[in-house]
């Protein structure tokens, strides 16, 4: 069941940043409407830290159940670039908040992009470790 | 390297459906509820977005799913292979009925014979109800996944 439940969240994750992003898109002709979802999208960004939480306990937990090492280059890779995912979440949040509080400039709006690409790569980084077992980083 | 490319993108649009729902529903209610914007133009444009990038998603998922069990010749009669293709037509007949609700809402709104605080309460239950068997349907196919014999 953790495994599901480490499967279910991980794809929330990476599912949520990416269509809040293709929502923002999507209403970036309609101001007020897009300052609504990103009121709401703040609100959800909350609550996935903690989710992102759960995925790196029960991730903890399904390493000694499935007899794998913490020393295997892949899972030390997944834990670093879901600390790196987290961080640019926490950094992704500020510049939506900014965005929302003060409204739009060229700088948080490259930088809005940019992060949320990044988290999504990351995350697809490791759906492909996960999936291959090995990684190219060597850790 | 097919399987594992295949894999990947059976993975990465499950992720992207997930979301999809999840967000739907949120919005969904909160703009309903708002009174900043005409709640039909913000429901119009998310219900726009579900359905185009839904049903990319949603049709991904066999394609990638029956190359991955050709390719690593998985049983079909296996109970984790049935459960996740019988899954799978549970969700979207789900799914449809959603978008039905959804579009129904729409007209209503556009007619403008209900009001927002809800004239039709059978809509907000009836999309909880469906998206919570949605969830349910989704972790139950998670657990086939996850479980299945190596």
């Amino acid at each position: 069941m953790f495994k599901a439940l480490h499967l279910f969240f991980a794809t929330l994750l990476l599912g949520i940043n990416l269509i809040s992003y293709f929502l923002l898109i999507h209403q970036r002709q309609n101001p007020t409407l897009s300052t609504l979802t990103l009121k709401v999208n703040l609100t959800i960004d909350r609550i996935l830290l903690f989710v992102i939480g759960i995925v790196f306990i029960s991730g903890t937990l399904l390493v000694p159940k499935y007899h794998l090492s913490f020393h295997t280059s892949w899972i030390n890779a997944a834990y670093l670039f879901l600390s790196l995912a987290t961080l640019l979440w926490l950094a992704n949040y500020f510049i939506k908040r900014s965005i929302f509080l003060y409204g739009r400039s060229k700088l948080k709006s490259v930088s809005f992009h940019s992060v949320t690409l990044l988290i999504a790569l990351l995350l697809i980084l490791i759906i492909k470790d996960a999936v291959m077992q090995q990684t190219w980083l060597s850790l | 390297m097919m399987y594992f490319i295949l894999k990947i993108v059976h993975v990465v649009s499950a992720s992207l459906w997930v979301g999809l729902i999840f967000l739907t529903g949120v919005l969904g209610y909160y703009y309903r509820k708002q009174d900043q914007v005409d709640p039909q133009v913000a429901l119009q444009s998310l219900v726009k977005l579900e359905i185009r990038l839904g049903l990319i998603c949603f049709l991904i998922q066999p394609l990638t799913g029956f190359s991955i069990i050709a390719i690593k010749q998985y049983n079909p009669m296996d109970v984790w292979v049935i459960g996740t293709i019988l899954g799978y037509c549970l969700l979207g007949c789900l799914w449809l009925v959603l978008i039905f609700q959804q579009q129904r809402l729409l007209l209503l709104l556009a007619e403008s014979e209900v009001s927002r605080n809800g004239d039709t309460p059978s809509f907000p239950r009836m999309h909880l109800v469906l998206l919570l068997s949605l969830f349910l349907v989704v972790l139950a196919m998670y657990y086939f996944m996850a479980n299945r014999p190596l």
